[in-house]
């Protein structure tokens, strides 16, 4: 099967000595992966390094075989992402945001615009400004830019961040959806175990800017009862107290 | 450059839906009507003729080039640059299939369009008001001396900007960009004063090249002289900057 991202060695060091260090890793097509670590971590830093947001000390992210340190526009040609927070134009509508993004991608439409703002629920609040949107509406906001293109892979950075209740359900259930009907990959990063268990079929436990562990969501819930329990057993046996 | 052309279409709609565009329009209509009225009340009280209608866009751009025109330039590139990366904006462009190259020169060709949209409608205003409150004076020549010297004064203004832009990739906050475009803007006229055999590499000092355009003997030499080293120290500043912004981590 062919990979959507392939990682290896990546490294980056900070000065205070945190980052992510020899990260090795590889996400098959279709894969919903989840990306698992406490605060600090290391998970942002290693999203930000395959965005291109920064750049490593050493090591490549190639997505579809491109690099995205060699190749970047071919590399992000297929991607959607989120990283740390769902940004917009403060001072643009909802609509206005999402024509911004669109002007990359020449074949998304007014149509495909609108189709997004009714996945994300946020149809009615089109031409609001985003300045006065809550912080779910804006997180919603993020996830319509980040699906407009209808990437192959969606990179993901505390997707549900600011959702309540019902945002959350309905992000699971964007996930799944598009999943199954259009083969996208997924990789998520997220503290909130519970929703790593319910959503990804594949988990990777970084800890202390180290990938402690990859495993199915299936061999893990065969072994033990909760994906908790076994982030607990992975962090422990990495050094935790 | 793949991507240029939506990341600089971008640019410019978010330039228009800025309200420093129409603080700009308001402050370049007030300089104009404020400079024609004192003309005119002159022209009334004392029955001195100021200027005429072909001088007065030529007064009004005195002014123009070294206060409203750059302040606007330096505070559009500290908006595009420091503004998005505090905002944390910036990585909304970064993360789509455009390469940085292109989304800094979408951004510089985005204050490029600015400062040479503000020259023509600076240009276009006094003109007007000039053909308006002194139709007598007007001329054919007066009016091309007056287009050759709004379209020639874009340069210098361009390579200074180009200057706020390296500053703005060089420093995190834009309030210290700010300042220390103000310092750098005063210090190089100063310096020229002081040291005018060198002011030539001082680039404030040519603000006031669409002289030598317009003289009665033209000065091909020193004009010349003056285009290689705008364009030699624009060509530093745009690539010192490109160097900075594609090395920052976002």
């Amino acid at each position: 099967m062919k990979k959507a991202i392939e990682i290896t060695g990546l490294t980056k060091i900070y000065k205070n000595g945190r980052g992510i260090s020899d990260l090795n890793l590889s996400v098959d097509q279709g894969d919903v992966f989840g990306f698992l670590g406490p605060n600090g971590a290391g998970k942002t830093t290693a999203m930000k390094m395959m965005a291109g947001l920064i750049k490593p000390d050493r090591g490549d992210v190639k997505i579809f075989g491109a690099s995205v340190f060699d190749d970047y526009v071919t590399a992000m040609k297929d991607v959607g992402c989120i990283i740390e927070t769902a940004e917009s134009y403060p001072y643009l509508t909802a609509n206005d945001n999402l024509k911004i993004f669109a002007r990359f991608y020449p074949w998304v439409d007014q149509r495909r615009i609108d189709e997004c703002l009714k996945i994300t629920g946020l149809l009615k609040y089109k031409n609001e400004k985003s300045a006065k949107f809550s912080l779910g509406m804006k997180q919603r906001l993020g996830v319509a830019a980040a699906i407009l293109s209808k990437p192959k892979l969606l990179i993901l950075d505390e997707p549900l961040n600011g959702l309540d209740v019902e945002g959350m359900l309905d992000m699971r259930n964007l996930i799944k959806r598009l999943v199954q009907e259009e083969g996208v990959t997924f990789f998520i990063s997220s503290h909130l175990i519970h929703d790593v268990e319910l959503t990804c079929t594949r988990i990777g436990v970084v800890y202390g800017g180290k990938l402690v562990n990859v495993e199915y969501t299936q061999n893990i819930l065969s072994d033990y009862a909760t994906l908790e329990n076994y982030f607990v057993s992975e962090v422990d046996r990495n050094g935790r107290v | 450059m793949v991507g240029f052309k939506a990341a600089f279409l971008n640019e410019t709609t978010k330039l228009m839906k800025k309200k420093k565009m129409i603080a700009a329009a308001i402050l370049s209509i007030l300089a104009v009507l404020v400079g024609q009225v004192a003309v005119t009340a002159i022209k009334h009280g004392f029955g001195l003729r100021v200027v005429g209608s072909n001088e007065f866009p030529l007064v009004v751009l005195s002014i123009f080039i070294y206060t409203i025109l750059p302040l606007f330039a330096t505070f559009l590139a500290i908006d595009m640059f420091n503004g998005e990366f505090t905002t944390n904006t910036m990585k909304i462009t970064l993360t789509r299939p455009v390469s940085r190259f292109g989304v800094y020169s979408a951004k510089v060709s985005t204050l490029a369009l600015f400062i040479i949209a503000n020259l023509f409608f600076v240009m276009v205003l006094s003109l007007l008001a000039g053909l308006l409150f002194n139709p007598s004076s007007a001329s054919l020549l007066g009016i091309t001396r007056v287009v050759l010297s709004y379209s020639t004064s874009f340069l210098p203004v361009f390579v200074f900007s180009l200057l706020v832009v390296l500053l703005s990739n060089l420093i995190w906050r834009g309030l210290a960009v700010f300042f220390l475009s103000i310092i750098v803007f005063v210090g190089f006229k100063f310096l020229s004063l002081v040291l005018s055999h060198y002011s030539s590499f001082f680039i404030i000092s040519m603000f006031d090249w669409y002289t030598l355009w317009i003289s009665e003997k033209i000065n091909g030499y020193k004009i010349f002289r003056q285009i290689l080293i705008m364009s030699g120290s624009g060509i530093m500043f745009f690539t010192a900057g490109y160097y900075l912004f594609d090395r920052k981590d976002i």
